[in-house]
């Protein structure tokens, strides 16, 4: 007599362990819940989500609306009018980043999870985890501000393949006030222009994509700020370390 | 003639580089003036030659065979693996030659710690013993047949058993933890007996055991003596690492003193944290700890620990 059961196929159990704590894609489900807005964490199908982004028209891209649930960007906003900002070390750039916010502040912890693999899982989860988002690491994250007369200069951020989150936290602009983020494929007319509208995310493949942010208006209502992730394969020999 | 002065003793600690409480029970033997050596297993074979032979047992071109001790912290090896790092950072193009070379990985590096030990070094804890700590249900039934106070414990994938066990516990409550560790433990509610949440069973068995009522002491044994204990408070949580905060030291009653003291040694361990929760039957031990955390209790608890470990493991007594 054979007390155990060799016959193929596995019998169907639904997905995951009766020890939550043993399920690390559950865990970073949950981690990434405690920042991003519902629906881009459990919304569903994802997988729709990834024909949308790759055929978008000029540059693949994606806008989340809002991004964070609104107590986090709330808060992150807080956090970011109280950051230690410094010019950015190359003179070039016109901005200011803040290289390390405190590490117990909401900013603090969005920044440590978007640097982590977690923040991989998310945006790889976001659209359905097709093939082409394997592999990703998250490479850079920059908190950023431009106050009055600041702006970015057309420029290429990286070669490599990947995804760029870029979240918004600027209250109260309109369109005369600047700081668009625009892709200037050549020359400088954009073929798109994201305004910066609060509470938004903009998704996009940077892999050789020229884009450029307006200048700051003298009678915009405020800095500027955002937070922009870069989720690429390792090459590091093709970033542009902005 | 003026004679050269003696070498410090070299004791190892094997850890990850950046392990906290390595990095306490380091110190402690630093002060006490060893040569410490932290050593860490994860690059080999890839970046790191490690050898075996009859004479010696060498990681890289430096020889392991003078150590007075070596603290075994945490292991990175095993068969089957602990940890997918064991098999996904292994050379090999495919997943079965990344499986094969984690098996061969793991037959020599254990080989060298058991030869280590047998070669003079104080091993604490021998890895075969720490390995079994993965084993949580085993070492239930085991310290249950030493006549040892224990919680009722289960390990099943029969969703039938925890229904029944669960109603067996009703009045106390039943909790539920991974059998090899490496996970919280959870209440189990009347919800987690729903149909389909209890089909996960199929996809890996869990040990539930009653849940034990009352504070919570982390009671460390070094060498068949106690030498500190901590109590943390239960109120609220399930698990008391939810609440090391709260950790103050405790004096160590003679009946809780010898139900660790047996437990370990019944164990075959010459170090070890026993977590006992003070119900009002008595004490009873949830688990013991062969290669426990330390950086979490009162200073007062880490010195007495790390004092009689140094002690140990620089081959003095307790």
């Amino acid at each position: 007599m054979i007390w155990d059961d060799p016959a193929p196929p596995l019998p169907t159990a639904p997905d995951g362990f009766f020890c939550r704590s043993l399920d690390v894609d559950a865990q970073r489900r949950d981690q990434a819940a405690t920042f991003i807005a519902p629906a881009f964490v459990h919304g569903r199908p994802a997988r729709r989500l990834w024909p949308v982004f790759q055929h978008a028209p000029h540059v693949p891209h994606l806008s989340l609306a809002p991004a964070l649930r609104p107590e986090v960007a709330a808060a992150i906003a807080r956090d970011l009018a109280q950051a230690a900002f410094a010019p950015h070390h190359h003179a070039a750039y016109r901005i200011d980043v803040c290289r390390r916010p405190a590490p117990g502040s909401v900013l603090g912890r969005f920044f440590t999870w978007l640097a982590s693999a977690g923040a991989v899982t998310w945006i790889q989860a976001l659209f359905g985890a097709p093939p082409s988002l394997r592999g990703l690491v998250p490479r850079q994250v920059q908190i950023s501000r431009m106050v009055t007369g600041q702006g970015f200069a057309p420029h290429v951020d990286t070669l490599d393949d990947g995804v760029t989150v870029v979240f918004q936290f600027t209250r109260g602009y309109a369109a005369a006030h600047g700081g668009a983020l625009a892709f200037v494929p050549a020359g400088t007319v954009p073929v798109i222009a994201v305004p910066p509208v609060f509470n938004t995310a903009f998704v996009f493949r940077p892999a050789g994509v020229r884009h450029t942010v307006t200048d700051v208006a003298a009678d915009a209502p405020g800095p500027r700020y955002t937070i922009t992730a870069f989720f690429l394969r390792p090459d590091p020999s093709n970033l542009d370390d902005k | 003639m003026p004679s050269s002065p003696e070498p410090s003793p070299r004791v190892g600690v094997l850890a990850p580089p950046n392990d906290p409480d390595a990095d306490v029970y380091a110190a402690a033997l630093e002060r006490a003036g060893a040569e410490v050596v932290r050593l860490w297993f994860r690059a080999v074979p890839e970046r790191l030659a490690l050898t075996v032979d009859l004479d010696d047992v060498r990681l890289g071109d430096r020889s392991l065979g003078g150590l007075r001790g070596l603290l075994v912290r945490k292991l990175y090896f095993s068969f089957p693996p602990a940890h997918l790092a064991d098999v996904e950072e292994r050379n090999g193009r495919t997943l079965r030659a990344r499986f094969v070379a984690a098996r061969e990985r793991a037959s020599l590096v254990r080989t060298a710690l058991l030869e280590l030990e047998r070669r003079g070094t104080t091993v604490v804890n021998p890895p075969d013993r720490v390995l079994r700590h993965t084993e949580k249900l085993d070492q239930a039934m085991q310290l249950h047949r030493a006549g040892l106070p224990v919680p009722p414990s289960l390990g099943t994938s029969d969703p039938g058993a925890v229904r029944a066990f669960f109603a067996a516990h009703q009045d106390a409550g039943v909790i539920y933890k991974p059998l090899s560790g490496g996970g919280q433990a959870a209440l189990l509610t009347p919800a987690d007996l729903d149909e389909v949440r209890l089909a996960q069973l199929q996809n890996a068995p869990v040990l539930f055991q009653r849940r034990i009522p009352g504070p919570e002491w982390r009671v460390y044994v070094v060498n068949g003596h106690v030498v500190a204990a901590a109590e943390l408070d239960t109120t609220d949580v399930i698990d008391a690492r939810d609440n090391l905060a709260s950790a103050t030291p405790v004096a160590v009653d003679e009946t809780t003193g010898q139900l660790c003291t047996k437990a370990v040694a019944h164990l075959g361990l010459l170090y070890a944290a026993c977590d006992v929760r003070q119900s009002p039957d008595g004490p009873v031990l949830l688990e013991v700890n062969p290669a426990p955390a330390i950086r979490f209790y009162p200073a007062p608890v880490q010195d007495a620990v790390t004092a009689a470990l140094t002690r140990l493991l620089l081959g003095g007594a307790a």
